[in-house]
């Protein structure tokens, strides 16, 4: 091939192009690997690394809300709080079975 | 169309220029159907569906519904979907977030409720909010994902006009306590109730569980989710602590689910003597009141959440990753059992991306074997165990969206999943 001024314009243009975008198509094949959803999980397990306090039991405002309302764990207090009981809904299932809905 | 050698050049010099913008910006995409249903009818009604004109038929719903109740009309292969019943539908959203075309939209909005609430002076405007929110609130305005916006968040509810911003993590501390305290009565027979437990904090497996398992129950924990404490302790506890009525409480849980909403409406969630949580938003939602109200993340003072109930540990922050409420349980157990401090406090081996991880821990003179699934579609065989009784764990922690609450139906669209954005 013949070097003449524009094949030499040509390939430079052409090189710098791919230098200066070589972060955003590196960006892409990174991305593939890299989902958002292991992103945001990274992010939570750093966080919870640079927390002083790592252990429920440390925190000191559950050991202040046991000492002065709730006593002590599953107390009569905490079971009328913060328990609970659960419904059963499987007549629902089996309508809907029944209808060739769901299998 | 002739493409000249001048029109390749300009595009190639446009597209790193276009890839500099950032691709997290738009992805609040929420639609708001004002409607919220009446606490008599929070079981019949929908809360995800399918807008028939803009369903391509590509069937990645189905793929990802963990029930099978979104198919195509006459269970063909080139018919639209529709969820068919709301009844086999556990409200995780997950359809919602992988559907390409934005097809899938939610059905129950609580936004112009909260806007009343805010704009109304005698109510005492509670936010409670949930861990996994933080590492996904800051994408739509230009955060990376997984960067924790708590302080620049709180900011904003404050500005926004909330009275008060109390932290979800700290009710999942308590969580902690209570449901460690249970499995551990559970393991040494004190109290009359079967092995394995289960977790109880996910709405979706909930729903699953007394729908299609009922059998099942008595295993689940009896613990209400994070969100159902701190609504009870938020208008007892609390408003005894700050001194104002909770008769002028309004409670708004901030969640990244779906099924979050269908749980706020559950009748039997009213132990305060009022209705605990009185409205349920998620991230999206969130982020699109932030942005209709003009307040950037990104040029905003920080600020913490207010004391009382908004303490927090690293063991609740990672309530919102798969294994997160496992690894924290197994912090709490260790050291409840044995007397000793941990030493060791990261378990490794719960954490992961496999749909079903299991663990052995020794935990004192006892050995604890766990099991967390990510994703209800795994949770299948692990049921069938515990029914015919051959399971060996104690302790199995489920969690309905694949990865755990961070990759929840209610967190901001992944521009790499949707073409429409």
């Amino acid at each position: 091939m013949k070097r003449t001024r524009r094949s030499f314009l040509l390939l430079s243009t052409m090189s710098i192009v791919l230098i200066s975008s070589f972060k955003y198509i590196s960006n892409i094949f990174a991305s593939t690997y890299t989902t958002i959803k292991s992103k945001r999980t990274k992010g939570v397990y750093t966080y919870d690394k640079s927390m002083p306090l790592r252990k429920s039991q440390d925190n000191p405002q559950i050991k202040v809300i046991y000492k002065e309302y709730l006593e002590h764990p599953n107390s009569h207090l905490a079971h009328k709080l913060l328990h609970t009981q659960y419904i059963d809904r499987s007549a629902k299932y089996k309508a809907l079975k029944e209808k060739g809905i769901l299998q | 169309m002739n493409v000249t050698r001048k029109d390749l050049l300009k595009s190639t010099f446009l597209l790193p220029l276009l890839a500099s913008c950032n691709r997290y910006s738009k992805t609040e995409g929420i639609t708001i159907k004002n409607y919220v249903p009446s606490v008599d009818e929070y079981d019949k009604t929908f809360y995800v569906q399918v807008d028939q004109s803009r369903c391509h038929a590509c069937h990645t719903c189905t793929e990802v519904c963990p029930t099978g109740i979104i198919d195509g009309k006459d269970k063909k292969s080139t018919s639209k979907h529709t969820v068919h019943h709301y009844d086999g539908c556990v409200n995780c959203g997950q359809c919602l977030i992988n559907c390409p075309y934005g097809a899938i939209q939610e059905q129950v909005s609580f936004i112009t409720d909260i806007e009343d609430a805010i704009n109304d002076k005698r109510k005492t405007v509670v936010a409670m909010v949930a861990p996994a929110v933080r590492y996904a609130i800051g994408e739509p305005f230009g955060f990376e994902p997984g960067y924790n916006a708590m302080p620049q968040m709180t900011a904003a509810l404050k500005q926004l006009g909330f009275d008060i911003v109390w932290d979800n993590e700290f009710a999942a501390d308590l969580t902690i306590i209570e449901e460690g305290t249970e499995l551990i009565q559970r393991i040494t027979k004190k109290v009359d109730k079967p092995l394995p437990q289960f977790t109880s904090c996910c709405p979706g497996w909930i729903k699953y569980v007394e729908t299609f398992y009922p059998e099942l129950i008595p295993h689940l924990s009896t613990c209400k989710s994070p969100i159902g404490m701190l609504g009870a302790l938020a208008k007892t506890y609390g408003a005894k602590k700050i001194k104002k009525d909770p008769k002028d409480f309004y409670t708004i849980s901030i969640m990244p689910c779906i099924a979050k909403k269908f749980e706020g409406l559950r009748p039997e969630l009213n132990a305060s003597g009022y209705r605990d949580i009185d409205a349920t938003i998620n991230t999206r939602e969130l982020a699109y009141m932030f942005k209709k109200n003009n307040i950037d993340l990104k040029n905003i003072s920080h600020e913490n959440p207010d004391p009382v109930l908004g303490i927090s540990t690293g063991a609740a922050t990672i309530f919102g990753v798969t294994g997160g409420v496992m690894e924290a349980a197994l912090r709490f157990a260790y050291e409840a059992v044995t007397g000793k401090q941990l030493t060791n406090i990261e378990f490794e081996s719960v954490r992961g991306e496999q749909g079903i991880r299991e663990a052995s821990i020794p935990v004192g003179g006892l050995t604890i074997n766990v099991c967390v699934i990510s994703g209800l579609k795994n949770a299948k065989p692990v049921i069938e165990m515990v029914k015919n009784g051959t399971s060996k764990y104690h302790f199995i922690e489920v969690m309905t969206c694949p990865g755990g609450c961070v990759n929840g139906g209610g967190q901001p669209l992944d521009p790499d999943n949707v073409f429409i954005l």
